[in-house]
This record gives C-alpha cells, structure tokens and sequence, in this order.
C-alpha cells in the first residue's frame, strides 16, 4: 500500500453558507510529483488542501490518499502521512517555544521521548533554525516562524506535503531559503500558490482550478506561457 | 517548583483569617525568589493586580457584616470585617504572586505537564492550557483591532457604548476564525482532544537541595515571629 500518490475523483464542496468552493475536480497526482494549484483567490486551492488532510470532507466526490478514502474514519491514519503547512503561521504555533510546537505532532504520534528529540533536531537543523529551540514563536521573524512551521510538519515525516501559500508575506531572502527546503524535500508536494515564480522553479506541474473545476492541468511553465489559458482563468 | 509553590500556597492559606498581619513576612517569598530567579519582583507583581478588582469583589461584603471590634489602637477601633477584608486581599495577592513567579519560571506546559503526571484529568488540563493559548489569540486579535481603529482614528480617543458592541461582536468572530484555523493544525499533527506529554523531568540533587531550601524558608516565614524576634533584638 503506497500513500505517496493522492487521487480527486469528481470532488465537490459547499460551505455551510452555501458557497459552493469546488463543484467537480478530478486529477492525480503521483508519487515524488511537485504539484502547483494555481487560481484565483475564492477558487477552491485552499479547500482541496483541507480535504487532502481530512480537515474537511468532500460534500461529493472521493479524495483518496494512496489506497484509503478521506473520510472521518481514516481521518487519523491519514494524517499520518500527509503533512499540512497552513498559510498563516502563526496558526501552526500554538505552544510555548518553537521545540514544544516541533515536538507536538510526533508526541500525538506516541513516539518514545528520544525519538521526538532526534526528530524535532532533524527537523530544526533542514529547515536552519537550530539554536531557537526554546524561544517563543513571537520571538521570531517572519521568516523563521514560516520555516518553523515547516520544520513542525517535517518533524512527522510526512510523505505527502501540502503548503498552503507558503511565501505569502515572505521577503525575498527568507522565499528563496523557503525554495530550498522544499527543494531538498523528496516525498509529493502539493503547493497552493499565487507565487506564479515559485511555482515556475518548484513544480514540473501545475493545476489551474476556476468555477470549482479544474481549468488546465500540464507542465507548470508550458501553462504559465499560455496566454490564453492565464487569460481565460484571470490569472493574467 | 510546582511543589515549592505548594508549599507556599499551603502557608498562605494557613494562616487564620483574623491575623493577617502573620502574611506580612510570607510576603518575602515573592520577592526573594523573583530576584533569586532573576525575574525581577515588579514584573511579578505587576502581573498579579489585575486579580485586586476581583479580590475586592470577594470581601467587599465582610466590613458590612462584621462589625464587632476586633482591635483598638488609640481609640480608633477597627472591625474583624476590616481585618478578614484586608486578610482576603493579602492572600489572594501572594497566592497569585506565588502562582505568576512560576510561570514565568517553568512556563505554563511545564506546569501542565506536573499537572498530568500528578494525575489531574487530562482533560481538564487540555482545557487549561487551551484556555491560556486561546486567551492569547484574543488577545492579539483585539490589539489588531485596535491598531486599525487608531489608523484611522484620527486622535479620536473615547466611543459610543454602541460601537464596543460591535467591536467585541467583531473580535469574538475574528477569534473564533483564528481558533477553527489553530484546531485545524492541531489536528493535522494528529491532535485528538488530549495533548501530549512532554519529557519526564528527571530529579537531581540539585532539585531535593533546592526543594529543602525553599521548604525552610517558607516554614520559617510562616511560623517564626519575626517580629518579636526584631523587637527583642532593638529592645
């Protein structure tokens, strides 16, 4: 049983208040791929992420990571092996120094002690922020806390990871260290963006998602000269 | 330091309603360990008298109620109601005090994390230190909001009753948006209602000579007259 690849099959979504986020997606996305949604903002990228992680079940449709549907029973293992980075950091760190906050999803894990220890160092040291260990996350730059909510989920191990706008807010020197951890991640990654360049440098794919279907799926720079299709999905 | 402040805890409330002049000396405790710890005492202390309010609440009733004299000093005689009021504020203020001091010292998971291997539910830790993190989270929603009202306040310093309803109308969503997003990513790192313990604090002899110390000294604060002590020496 692999869980590396990640399957929509007519996947729709209504929010309680009756928006209708995503109405009927379907695509793969395959083992070690690097996968960019790319839409504008209302579009559905962030929800389909929520969905992958069983933060939310699909109104319709299927989402299946590896052989096991999302659902609320299979919520727990499969979280188990995808990994979420939200968009807004500051949500992700919630205790008091950043080695509690690494430590918080291998301690879920029922990990023995030293092993959460060696984890949260690995993680800390891939993502350079060895040394912050018992600050607090207000203590950090924007930057930092961005790379400590990597270093939170990297510390689980995930196979599949999935960044919402991970360079949201990001100046340019903390972006590019950002492209490098994720350069040197070799599992899938689904990545959430409207950093059009990242995209570009990161995803030898992408998926463009307009009306809460999927627009145009194909090789991220092939899509992004496209004229046309960057116009028909007001990307451009 | 969980035990010591237990210790403490424990003296304090110890001493008989009627004597609150016994909670002068258990007064040093704060001091001297805040400065041992190097937290400062004012830090501590200024982090302690938001509870006064509540502790004023509390006895408010006792000097309108009890009104037989319990001591005369130059004529001027004071009631028992007086006495227990004034006891009240001192004990809730040192408690807090003793309280603040180690949570600046250990941190709030620490003391969870005691909490739990003393065998307190779990869940009523998890609602503890949930509380204190969503605490946190208004906060910084409410100083948002304040931020931007000020940008565009133009100097303007007070507002209508009726705009407060609104602003809190706001900050309650706002935080309730933020708190959905914060249970997401606990739960997307396997959070199923009950947080995980830390590492197991290992005992040194550091800690049992450290414990002793503190031990003494408090006892020694709340059992030895120094008072009579200082006016023997003077005398």
């Amino acid at each position: 049983m692999s869980h590396h690849f990640v399957r929509y099959t007519n996947v729709g979504y209504r929010y309680e208040d009756g928006t209708q986020a995503l109405k009927s997606v379907s695509f793969e996305v395959t083992h070690g791929e690097r996968v960019a949604l790319l839409g504008l903002n209302g579009s559905g990228k962030s929800t389909l992420l929520l969905m992958t992680d069983a933060l939310l079940l699909p109104s319709s449709g299927e989402v299946n990571v590896g052989d096991i549907p999302v659902g609320k029973k299979t919520a727990e293992t499969i979280r188990r092996s995808v990994g979420f980075v939200f968009q807004n950091p500051d949500d992700m760190l919630f205790m008091p120094t950043i080695y509690d906050d690494v430590a918080f999803g291998p301690r879920n894990m029922n990990l023995p002690e030293e092993e959460v220890n060696r984890r949260v160092n690995k993680a800390l040291e891939e993502v350079g922020l060895r040394g912050v260990e018992k600050k607090a996350s207000f203590q950090l730059s924007g930057g930092q806390r961005r790379s400590a909510a990597i270093a939170c989920v990297l510390a689980m191990e995930p196979d599949i990871l999935l960044l919402d706008e991970p360079s949201a807010n990001l100046d340019a020197r903390a972006r590019r260290g950002l492209i490098e951890i994720l350069k040197r991640f070799r599992h899938t990654i689904i990545l959430a963006t409207h950093d059009f360049d990242m995209a570009r440098e990161l995803c030898e794919r992408s998926v463009i998602l307009a009306d809460g279907v999927v627009a145009a799926d194909g090789p991220t720079r092939a899509l992004l000269d496209d004229d046309e299709i960057m116009k028909k999905t007001g990307l451009k | 330091m969980l035990i010591i402040t237990l210790v403490y805890l424990i003296a304090v409330l110890s001493v008989p309603i009627y004597a609150p002049q016994k909670l002068i000396w258990l007064a040093a405790y704060p001091i001297i360990a805040s400065e041992a710890y190097g937290i400062g005492y004012w830090a501590v202390l200024k982090k302690s008298l938001w509870i006064i309010p509540f502790l004023i609440l509390i006895g408010i009733f006792n000097p309108i109620f009890d009104k037989q004299t319990a001591i005369e000093i130059h004529g001027l005689k004071i009631d028992r109601g007086w006495i227990s009021f004034i006891s009240i504020l001192l004990r809730g203020l040192l408690s807090l005090q003793a309280v603040v001091l180690m949570i600046e010292k250990i941190g709030f998971l620490d003391i969870f994390n005691l909490l739990r291997r003393l065998g307190f539910p779990s869940v009523l830790c998890t609602q503890l230190l949930l509380t204190y993190r969503y605490l946190a989270v208004i906060t910084e929603e409410a100083l948002i909001m304040k931020r931007a009202r000020e940008a565009r306040g133009y100097g303007r310093k007070s507002y209508p009753f009726k705009m407060w309803g609104r602003f809190i109308g706001q900050l309650l969503i706002r935080s309730t948006r933020r708190a959905t997003n914060i249970h997401r990513a606990m739960k997307a790192r396997g959070f199923s209602g009950t947080l995980p313990l830390g590492s197991k604090e290992v005992w040194t002899a550091d800690c049992f000579i450290r414990l002793g110390i503190w031990t003494a000294v408090i006892c020694a604060l709340r059992f030895i007259d120094f008072s009579k002590i200082i006016t023997n020496f003077v005398g």
